[in-house]
């Protein structure tokens, strides 16, 4: 098993060097998501599965796919015929003080972590051990899972300042698009990226992954008592449905309307509510009455994922699009810091592999429209 | 070899694989190289999952871990092809003033006479 | 290891085996063409026999339905991403201007 957790540890290391590395944007994102999913992969060696559920869900699945959109919404606008610029990050390892710089603080941090780790080894044994205090007290907490148990009863609070967190930066993500949408010109789908008619394999395939999505969504909800699973992991499965199905050009949640802004708010409502009510009879806040449990955190984790999904959905649909700026000829200027020299390190060679070829398929002609 | 030593080894044999495939993606001349890294990662991660549930019997969930990838594996495939398989998706030297309607019609029109 | 272990073994290192032809194919083949062809074809292949191999693993009928699920999931993914992939590689390409497309 040790060579397994050092390839693992090795593929990991390899894939954050190369999303730092890469000068394509595009190369960055795919290598972000293989190290989500090597992180999955290493979550589930040390052992803890509601986390690399929670990675594949969340980190590997919507956040990679709310990058590649992002970039194809990028790609799709980008009208500098220069193939450095537009989506390619600047090169700044080549300037000798942001590398001391930088050498500078991986020291320190290195350091820095050499040091705690060092500490932590020396002192004794704690007296509590959180996995036992858990388990003695799981009778009371109305599941049987100890994660769930953490999440929903013993720190609840920290759960309803998480959703809270979510639904504030949605609201701001609402409202800068709706900025956004008035000051441009405001047809009616501004914003939206434009998509080609879906070939039919792919409705086809879409039609057969939704009801999938749906039903996988709802087992990890309801799994979430007794095995690993939860909210946050079902809420990302209904984002990842409602993205499949904005992919397939199936219309939804366009606009922002009432139903959505309901249902974006429902969970901190609902959570609210029965947070609050204990206090009506002179209990404290977040107390669960008694036998209660169980179904009150059902009822929570049911609203916090409808919650949850339409937030991820909405930050993936409603969030407003990169303002791309008209394209200006002269972008690349002749000399000054931000100019291609002839030579060097940062020229554009006349051949080679990061050459523009005269011909081939990637060669810039000036007829148009050659698909 | 005791049967728990040959998934191991399985799985590192997956492993290797997956970051060799990696070479592919960034080497990747054509943009249809980089477009195959979701289904690379897809099918190997799954099949790396699958493995580890096999040799780690004690975890619970570890197979929902293994559907839950497959799923969205399945949802990135799709995410690849419809945005960087369309024909605005070519880095041509076309230059617009307004991208907008116009230039989905101008595309789905040259789709069209491309298709017979 | 029982006789069990041992055909689970058998369609385990198969499937590894199909795993490592379609990397090297990936890596190795000259056509983009050729290399989807490697990607999708041998690594799902593979997949499938690595889930056969662990199905006399699995403890619940539900986890058996589980593999079979991921297995054909991401075979019918592959299978329509490569071919889109594929599709529109021919109609960006000149080498295949005269060819009939779907």
């Amino acid at each position: 098993m040790m060579w397994f957790d050092l390839a693992l540890g090795l593929g990991l290391i390899i894939a954050a060097i190369g999303v730092f590395r890469s000068e394509d944007l595009f190369r960055a994102v795919v290598l972000f998501v293989t190290f989500g999913i090597l992180l999955a992969l290493t979550w589930l060696r040390l052992q803890a599965p509601d986390l690399a559920l929670a990675e594949a869900a969340i980190g590997a699945g919507i956040t990679g796919v709310l990058l590649l959109d992002t970039l194809g919404v990028f790609r799709q606008h980008e009208q500098d015929i220069n193939p450095r610029s537009s989506s390619q990050l600047p090169d700044i390892s080549r300037q000798w003080a942001a590398n001391v710089l930088a050498l500078i603080a991986c020291i320190s941090a290195a350091g820095l972590l050499a040091w705690s780790l060092f500490n932590t080894l020396k002192m004794p044994a704690p007296h509590h051990n959180l996995v036992t205090v858990v388990e003695a007290n799981i009778a009371d907490s109305g599941v049987s899972h100890g994660i769930t148990a953490v999440l929903l009863n013993f720190r609840s609070y920290d759960t309803l300042l998480e959703v809270a967190v979510l639904l504030v930066a949605i609201v701001i993500g609402i409202g800068l698009r709706e900025r956004v949408t008035t000051s441009a010109n405001a047809t009616s789908d501004e914003g939206q990226s434009k998509l080609s008619e879906p070939p039919a394999l792919l409705t086809s395939l879409v039609r057969l992954l939704l009801p999938l999505l749906l039903i996988t969504a709802i087992f990890v909800l309801w799994a979430g008592s007794t095995r690993p699973g939860g909210a946050f992991q079902a809420g990302a499965l209904i984002a990842a449905a409602g993205v499949l199905a904005r992919l397939g050009q199936i219309d939804i949640a366009a606009r922002v309307t009432t139903m959505l802004r309901l249902g974006l708010t429902l969970g901190v409502f609902i959570f609210l509510i029965v947070a609050v009510s204990p206090m009506l009879t002179g209990k404290p806040f977040l107390t669960y009455p008694a036998g209660w449990e169980g179904t009150l955190i059902l009822l929570i984790e049911f609203m916090l994922t409808i919650s949850i999904g339409l937030i991820l959905l909405s930050l993936f649909i409603q969030a407003p699009r990169p303002r791309i700026p008209a394209p200006v000829r002269n972008a690349i200027p002749a000399t000054g810091p931000n100019a291609i020299p002839a030579t060097g390190p940062n020229a554009i060679p006349a051949t080679g592999r990061n050459a523009i070829p005269a011909t081939g398929p990637n060669a810039e002609t000036n007829k148009g429209g050659d698909q | 070899m005791s049967f728990h030593g040959v998934i191991i080894s399985a799985a590192i044999v997956l492993l290797f694989s997956l970051l060799a495939g990696l070479w592919r993606i960034w080497r990747g001349p054509e943009s249809a190289d980089r477009m195959l890294a979701a289904q690379l990662f897809g099918t190997t991660g799954v099949a790396l999952v699958v493995l580890l549930a096999v040799a780690m019997p004690d975890v619970a969930g570890v197979l929902d871990v293994a559907l839950v990838l497959a799923l969205l594996a399945a949802v990135a495939m799709i995410a690849f092809v419809r945005r960087f398989n369309s024909p605005h998706s070519s880095p041509g030297p076309q230059s617009h003033s307004s991208p907008g309607p116009q230039c989905e019609q101008a595309k789905s029109e040259e789709h069209k006479h491309d298709a017979p | 290891m029982t006789l069990l272990n041992i055909f689970q073994t058998l369609f385990i290192t198969i499937g590894c085996l199909f795993f490592l032809i379609g990397t090297i194919g990936l890596l190795r083949f000259p056509d983009v063409l050729t290399r989807i062809h490697a990607l999708t074809k041998a690594d799902n292949l593979g997949l499938g026999f690595i889930v056969i191999g662990l199905i006399p693993s699995m403890s619940t009928a539900a986890d058996i339905a589980k593999l079979i699920v991921c297995w054909v999931l991401i075979l019918a993914a592959s299978s329509v991403s490569a071919f889109l992939v594929a599709n529109q590689h021919i109609k960006k390409s000149k080498e295949f201007k005269d060819h009939d497309v779907v």
